[in-house]
């Protein structure tokens, strides 16, 4: 796989666009997990996914070739879902009351939205939670969870990502377990 | 809670899959017998659990590589011109073989003049 990938970027480089959609196709469901379980958010997620791959095609002449592509891909998605992240107002919580109704939080409100099979709504209830959490972590926790767990890429490759020392990867992955563990061991 | 936190290390760096069997039997030992920390290594192991099921659920729509593909920035003409030439390699070299004896002859027209 990684040779066709290097095969397609040679020809990228030597002017052949067409060579580049392969390589989309390759790794998009990837590069937009990352950003959707990053920000929560569908049509943001997409945007970043988009300009993503976008200024991985006009920098393609910077990325060095004896390295692995998709940690140099997931490296520019990362940035950009960051900055992302940073440029937000902070957002409000589910788990936040819902202004004038006392105790009513916004939990209660997505309960109540649509009848579904008593399983269905299990699982996605359940789904919507672990999503919740996730977001709720701080970022630089959030962003290693992320890439380990849901990417399950390996230490090296999340330091190399991030440009972190591995020890701050593995410190971080730590906290990002024990305050994922305090929100979700009730579940 | 009063255990030391070396346990939770222990568990850290299992869940790693850096520790060494030494350390594996000595955590093993202690969960054995301390309920607290048995319950905090379970609950480690379903949160992640959790977060991993959730993966891969989401997908781009379908039209997501065709929509990359007519963002990117039209190929450049000079990526274009050389790939014409290096495509056509003898009316390259003789096109050029032209131009230099149209300017040869130029050359010697002006030191007549």
């Amino acid at each position: 796989m990684e040779k066709i990938i290097k095969n397609r970027i040679k020809q990228v480089r030597k002017g052949d666009q067409s060579a580049f959609a392969e390589i989309v196709e390759i790794h998009k469901d990837k590069v937009f997990q990352i950003a959707f379980r990053m920000l929560g958010n569908r049509h943001e997620a997409e945007d970043i996914a988009q300009e993503a791959f976008l200024r991985a095609y006009v920098n393609i002449h910077t990325y060095d070739i004896n390295k692995k592509f998709s940690t140099w891909l997931y490296r520019i998605a990362t940035n950009l879902t960051i900055d992302r992240i940073r440029k937000k107002k902070p957002d409000f919580h589910l788990d936040a009351e819902v202004a004038g109704a006392e105790g009513l939080t916004l939990y209660s409100k997505i309960a109540s939205k649509e009848a579904l099979p008593e399983e269905q709504i299990e699982s996605l209830e359940l789904q919507e939670t672990i999503q919740e959490v996730i977001l709720k972590l701080p970022e630089k926790y959030r962003s290693v969870i992320v890439l380990k767990y849901i990417e399950e890429l390996s230490l090296k490759e999340i330091s190399e990502i991030l440009d972190l020392p591995i020890g701050t990867v593995k410190t971080r992955i730590h906290r990002g377990r024990e305050a994922l563990r305090l929100q979700l061991r009730h579940v | 809670m009063s255990c030391p936190t070396e346990f939770i290390q222990l568990m850290h760096k299992f869940l790693d899959e850096e520790i060494t069997d030494t350390e594996k039997a000595k955590l093993r030992e202690h969960i054995n017998k301390c309920d607290s920390c048995n319950q905090h290594f379970q609950e480690l192991k379903k949160s992640i659990a959790f977060v991993q099921s959730t993966s891969h659920i989401q997908a781009p729509g379908d039209d997501f590589t065709l929509k990359v593909m007519q963002n990117l920035p039209k190929e450049n003409k000079t990526v274009g011109v050389k790939r014409w030439f290096s495509n056509h390699p003898i009316l390259t070299a003789a096109s050029l073989f032209l131009l230099l004896m149209t300017e040869f002859r130029l050359a010697a027209l002006s030191s007549l003049l």
